[in-house]
């Protein structure tokens, strides 16, 4: 096992290079000039080539990336060209929030989508089948900023149950004590319960948004993988043997058939890091999708480069979870290494 | 069930937040005097020097002082630390003398001094508004005569001075030469802070970009305040996506929205109880941008069939549902400058087929597929594209439209090359006077900017503005912005379609409202909060 994560974290040293110097290059040859958008609509070349030259933009491109190496290197991700912050402090904000948007999204997903795909396998083509899968097709189906919106009106302005947006209400303060930056937690560290559950009404509308297509998703790998399980020849010798049927399903076959949907999880957590930008948006969720988007519209480098490979150093941890996982439940795996 | 115990648990929340978790409404409900929740947008920086786009105006013109503002109708620069002027006859040079008594938020006395390191701090970062002061002035001839006095001597005469005064914010040099690392003139410290005299301050640490800014009233303020209960704080919270700004000014999480709300929402907001949709008449409008630079249309007529192909009315009335007004030039109708009776182009296909036949005749290549470039994320640039594209097919024109980022569009029209044949652009206020649409539009000098980028060169067309831009009788002023304005018009230099009127809904509680002139530099000064 030890060796499995040994080699796993040796893998993504070359991915995260790689990823630096394709991102680096990318953002260089795109079509925008950071010194054009800093200077405004009304500066002339001349003023825009010497921002260009004070941010060191005129080098060519080989020596702009060893600088930008070196920085990297000595653990300095750079400051944004407009908030003059340093990054790593956007980003120490920014991936709590997102962390704990995908933990409480996973948490629902996985809850709802697993009991779900088993159930609707045990059920195979039966009317409980049916409702499932449809409700999962449509789950899939749904685009989730119309959800969202749907979501909002019903339950924030109609019966106004839940807040409409943000992390905390206006004029809350944060946890006194930042202990995982997730608020919800924090909260609930620094003994103050009240207001963990108001951070927790928050996470409700934006997770529920994200879980629907995941939960279809894991319902759907979860109901293959059971059918498929409950095919083979040691479902039918435990038949014979007596075993009672919930056991049979939910010890054996649930542990036999986790294999795929627990990749599919971990790929899944991968999107939320980054893919959740509409829904941060819609509800105001001040994470990493909403932080890397904005760098984008205005061509920051910095914040675009070290979110990305913030972004995929999380997800590189989270697949070698993935991997773990896929030992526990299947042994072979570590032998395999 | 499920209802109660949801309650319930917003409830418990409630209880262990203390009352600053209860939200607006309930405030409301039990007669509180709650913030001012800003629900509009939100600069990237605090810094009033560095940026100037609209939400930058409500920090600047709020926490800070200038020599100058924008008031009356119509709209002049008035005023404001600057208790007397006197100019020499030349247009050169300019002597201030300052209001005294004058408090930055840490106490300490404004004075001629700051008047001094602000503006060459504005002049040694190039950014904001210091490219209108190009080549009029330079650092050093900025000079304190007095602790309350300020000479000024202009390289040439500029006589858009005065309407750029106002987006120059003084600063506390003692405050910033403090926070001063690595001579970046505080660039970095001032980014999260502030450092000006205005009736706010700013909450320490509160400032987050794009999310979250808190600001108290100040209240030394030399000015004043003129209500009683006027707005102790402003809690800024931006609300990103329109949907659910919308949704949480009805709801009364926000006061106030962005000046942008969609015409399709205007009815419902008109009947939500407890909200206003004010409308805010603008100095913003809304042009095709041609390069003038490239065939075919470095031609005239080929120019004059495009603009005549457009259908502003039905752009305007049904796409926009006449939240805007006609503008045919390329000065706002309302502002001085503007010809009367200036008519422009109207969508007439046959009298476009005249001028396509006449550029056809001319030689010029009419039948080239020509390109038009609308905003990423601006919908009304991809329908105003659309509908040209089917006009322009009822010619025989072929238009591609492609889409770009604001930061790409940005770097296209640098260069005269990689500029588009056509794209979508607002022309907005930076400061108010016929040269922010005119000169820094149309003359050579702007060529390379991304406001130049018709590429249009006239020489004559040079002359007026360069002369309208160094003369200091208005009147004569006013003569040659509508001898400059009527030419550009007779050269189709550019399609321009609409001056804007900004919507924004305000909860009714808060009185007082009253729009900016150059986006969200409302004067929170004035507002207070219905009892």
């Amino acid at each position: 096992m030890v060796r499995l994560v040994l080699r796993r974290l040796l893998l993504v040293v070359p991915v995260l290079f790689g990823l630096l110097v394709l991102v680096f290059v990318l953002t260089r040859i795109v079509p925008a000039d950071p010194a054009a958008m800093l200077a405004g609509e009304q500066a002339t070349p001349d003023r825009i080539a010497i921002l260009r030259s004070e941010l060191g933009l005129d080098q060519p491109l080989w020596v702009q990336f060893w600088r930008y190496l070196a920085q990297v290197a000595a653990g300095d991700f750079g400051t944004s060209l407009y908030t003059h912050r340093a990054v790593v402090l956007d980003l120490a904000e920014k991936l709590p929030a997102t962390l704990e948007l995908a933990l409480a999204t996973m948490t629902l997903a996985i809850g709802l989508g697993v009991p779900l795909g088993v159930i609707a396998a045990v059920n195979h083509n039966r009317w409980l089948d049916q409702v499932i899968r449809l409700s999962t097709i449509a789950g899939l189906a749904i685009a989730s900023f119309w959800l969202a919106i749907m979501l909002q009106l019903a339950f924030s302005m109609w019966l106004e149950w839940l807040p409409l947006r943000g992390r905390i209400a206006s004029g809350v303060p944060p946890p006194p004590i930042t202990w995982t930056g997730m608020y919800t937690l924090d909260y609930v560290v620094a003994g103050e319960f009240g207001r963990a559950l108001h951070a927790a009404s928050h996470l409700v509308l934006p997770s529920v948004t994200l879980a629907l297509p995941a939960t279809a998703t894991i319902a759907r790998f979860m109901r293959s993988s059971v059918i498929e399980t409950m095919q083979k020849d040691f479902v039918a010798w435990e038949r014979a043997s007596g075993y009672p049927w919930r056991v049979i399903v939910w010890r054996y076959a649930l542990r036999n058939s986790l294999s795929a949907t627990v990749t599919q999880i971990g790929l899944l957590f991968g999107l939320f890091l980054s893919g959740s930008v509409v829904v941060e948006a819609v509800f105001g969720w001040p994470g990493l999708g909403d932080y890397l988007f904005n760098a984008l519209l205005i061509s920051d480098y910095q914040p675009i480069l070290a979110a990305t490979l913030l972004i995929r150093a999380v997800y590189a941890l989270v697949n070698i979870a993935v991997d773990i996982a896929q030992a526990v439940i299947d042994p072979r795996v570590a032998e395999q290494v | 069930m499920l209802r109660r115990n949801l309650l319930g648990l917003a409830g418990a929340g409630l209880a262990g937040a203390g009352t600053a978790t209860v939200p607006l409404r309930v405030l409301r409900a039990q007669g509180g005097n709650p913030a001012l929740l800003w629900g509009g947008s939100m600069s990237r920086t605090l810094d009033p020097h560095t940026v100037l786009d609209a939400p930058s105006g409500l920090t600047r013109s709020n926490l800070y002082d200038m020599l100058y503002v924008y008031g009356g109708t119509p709209v002049e620069p008035r005023p404001l630390l600057v208790k007397e002027m006197r100019a020499s006859d030349s247009g050169l040079v300019f002597d201030f003398v300052l209001h005294e008594g004058v408090r930055f938020h840490d106490g300490t006395e404004l004075t001629a001094e700051d008047v001094v390191y602000s503006f060459r701090r504005l002049l040694a970062l190039r950014r904001g508004i210091a490219p209108a002061f190009q080549g009029v002035l330079v650092a050093d001839k900025i000079e304190a005569t007095g602790r309350h006095s300020v000479r000024m001597t202009l390289e040439q005469p500029f006589s858009p001075l005065f309407s750029c005064l106002p987006l120059v914010a003084i600063m506390n040099r003692r405050l910033m030469e403090a926070n001063t690392v690595n001579n970046d003139w505080g660039e970095a410290w001032i980014a999260g802070n502030d450092a000006g005299s205005g009736p706010y301050r700013v909450v320490a640490g509160s400032f987050r970009a794009l999310q979250a800014l808190d600001m108290e009233a100040f209240p030394e303020y030399w000015r004043g305040w003129p209500h009683q209960r006027p707005i102790r704080q402003v809690i800024c919270r931006p609300v990103s996506d329109d949907a659910t700004r919308i949704l949480a000014v009805e709801r009364g999480d926000i006061d106030t929205t962005t000046g942008y709300v969609r015409p399709d929402v205007h009815d419902r907001l008109r009947r939500a109880p407890g909200v206003t949709l004010t409308e805010e008449p603008q100095l913003r409008t809304f042009l095709f941008r041609m390069h003038n630079g490239r065939a075919p249309f470095n031609n005239v007529d080929y120019r004059k069939a495009i603009s005549h192909a457009f259908p502003y009315d039905v752009f305007i009335d049904r796409m926009l549902r006449g939240t805007a007004e006609r503008n045919p030039g390329p000065l706002p109708l309302t502002l001085w400058g503007s010809p009367a009776g200036l008519e422009g182009y109207r969508h007439d296909l046959d009298a476009a087929r005249r001028h396509l036949d006449a550029a056809r005749r001319a030689g010029a290549p009419v039948d080239r597929e020509i390109t038009f470039t609308s905003l990423v994320g601006f919908d009304e640039t991809d329908q105003a594209a659309q509908l040209l594209q089917a006009q322009l097919r009822r010619l025989g024109i072929t238009m591609r439209i492609t889409r770009a980022l604001w930061a790409n569009a940005v770097q296209m029209t640098q260069s005269e090359e990689t500029s588009p044949d056509m794209w979508a652009h607002w022309a907005s206020t930076y400061y108010i006077d016929p040269d922010n649409w005119t000169g820094t539009f149309y003359m050579r000098a702007a060529l390379g900017s991304q406001r130049g980028s018709s590429w249009y060169r006239d020489d004559e067309t040079d002359a007026l503005l360069h002369r309208a831009r160094t003369t200091l009788d208005r009147g004569d002023r006013q003569r040659l912005y509508e001898a400059a304005s009527r030419r550009l018009v007779d050269q189709a230099v550019d399609v321009w379609i609409y001056n804007s009127r900004a919507y924004r809904a305000v909860r009714s509680r808060i009185r007082g409202y009253q729009p900016g002139y150059t986006g969200d530099d409302v004067d929170l000064r004035n507002l207070w909060i219905e009892a």
